[in-house]
């Protein structure tokens, strides 16, 4: 990316500034989301969404553009025997420590993914549209429970997460609603859904979540 | 008695090596405008090392390609009156050439294929028609929520916005 104001040249994965007068200059990460638009909607039925420009509507992505990319060649390769350039991982750094999450371990293990990374207990959440992927540390009130996904019927929702601990039910946003912790929310953890080529590129020595 | 013609073509043939020299230096140039963006081509690796180095040429080359096709067009019209057929056809190019890359160095193509949102409007989630298995990127600040959806941000890449007063860039 360029800015118009002093011609700089941005990162976009990393937002630093790699050339120009802002060069060394560092973007703050705003806590972001890739969330299906079902789920956020109903997360945050008062939220705006981007309007399509009508000049280039004809030129957006069609709604097969994933399976579309997922063919398209990559210029730069992860390490051989490890996972394929293309396999959508979630990357996650903790304490120091990277760690690329592919995508079918957290569907084989829906809704919930659990791990230390760093030293700390961390857990990966994916949502109830089973698309929707979100990442928290499981330190809270000063434990550290693990979580399962308890399946509940004739709710919206199809699961509740349920800790260990006190058997308070959480939800997608890792917040309590019901028990003992109600009202508390895990702290969230950033989280890149990312290829797995481009995620190695960025943390050469990122390790692959393989239980 | 008559003047031996040599004299005369030794004066022509002696004119065609800075008429040459023109020709080059037209060609470099041309490289230098040329070399940036041969780098930063897409679908190719680039090492660190060379996207500085194409990324520093292409913020500092304006001024200079502007200098030296000015001289490169001046010497090459103040060559022009005792130059030959063949040095004048050299001559040309190398006006053109120089020109081209002093004008091409203040037009980045790359840019010209993506088309940020610079003004972005937004609408109320139930006005629009987006699937909800489509993928948004989700940004809430203060309470404040903004979706943009993957489709549409695969096209633009980037969107310059404003949420909760903090000014953000969003991109994919």
């Amino acid at each position: 990316m360029r800015d118009e104001e002093t011609g700089s040249y941005w990162q976009q994965v990393t937002g630093a500034a790699i050339a120009g007068p802002c060069k060394g200059e560092q973007l703050t990460l705003v806590p972001q989301d890739e969330l299906s638009f079902g789920l956020w909607k109903k997360e945050q039925p008062n939220g705006t969404v981007l309007a399509p420009l009508p000049r280039y509507t004809a030129k957006y992505e069609k709604a097969t553009w994933e399976s579309e990319v997922a063919k398209l060649p990559t210029v730069i390769h992860g390490t051989k025997g490890t996972l394929a350039d293309r396999e959508t991982i979630f990357g996650v750094v903790s304490n120091g420590a990277a760690q690329a999450y592919p995508m079918s371990k957290l569907t084989a293990q829906s809704p919930v993914l659990l791990d230390v990374l760093g030293d700390r207990p961390i857990m990966l959440v994916l949502g109830p549209d089973g698309k929707s992927v979100r990442v928290f540390s499981r330190q809270i009130a000063g434990r550290e429970p693990e979580f399962y996904g308890h399946s509940v019927a004739n709710t919206s929702d199809s699961w509740t997460l349920v800790d260990d601990t006190t058997l308070s039910g959480w939800n997608f946003d890792g917040c309590a609603v019901s028990g003992e912790m109600k009202g508390q929310c895990l702290t969230r953890i950033d989280a890149l859904k990312d290829y797995w080529f481009d995620w190695q590129h960025y943390h050469p020595h990122s390790g692959i979540y393989r239980h | 008695m008559s003047i031996p013609a040599a004299p005369r073509s030794i004066r022509r043939s002696h004119k065609i090596v800075p008429v040459l020299c023109l020709f080059l230096a037209s060609l470099a140039t041309l490289a230098l405008a040329a070399y940036p963006i041969y780098v930063i081509r897409p679908f190719r690796e680039q090492t660190p090392a060379a996207l500085e180095r194409a990324l520093w040429v292409l913020m500092h080359n304006k001024p200079l390609l502007l200098m030296l096709a000015s001289l490169i067009t001046v010497l090459a019209l103040l060559l022009w009156r005792h130059a030959g057929w063949v040095a004048r056809s050299l001559l040309v190019p190398a006006m053109g050439i120089t020109i081209l890359a002093a004008v091409s160095s203040w037009i980045n193509p790359y840019e010209k294929m993506f088309h940020p949102v610079g003004a972005p409007n937004f609408l109320a989630s139930n006005l629009t028609t987006i699937d909800a298995n489509d993928m948004v990127i989700a940004v809430t600040l203060g309470g404040e929520s903004r979706a943009y959806p993957i489709r549409e941000m695969g096209y633009h890449h980037i969107v310059n916005d404003r949420l909760h007063g903090l000014p953000i860039v969003v991109t994919y």
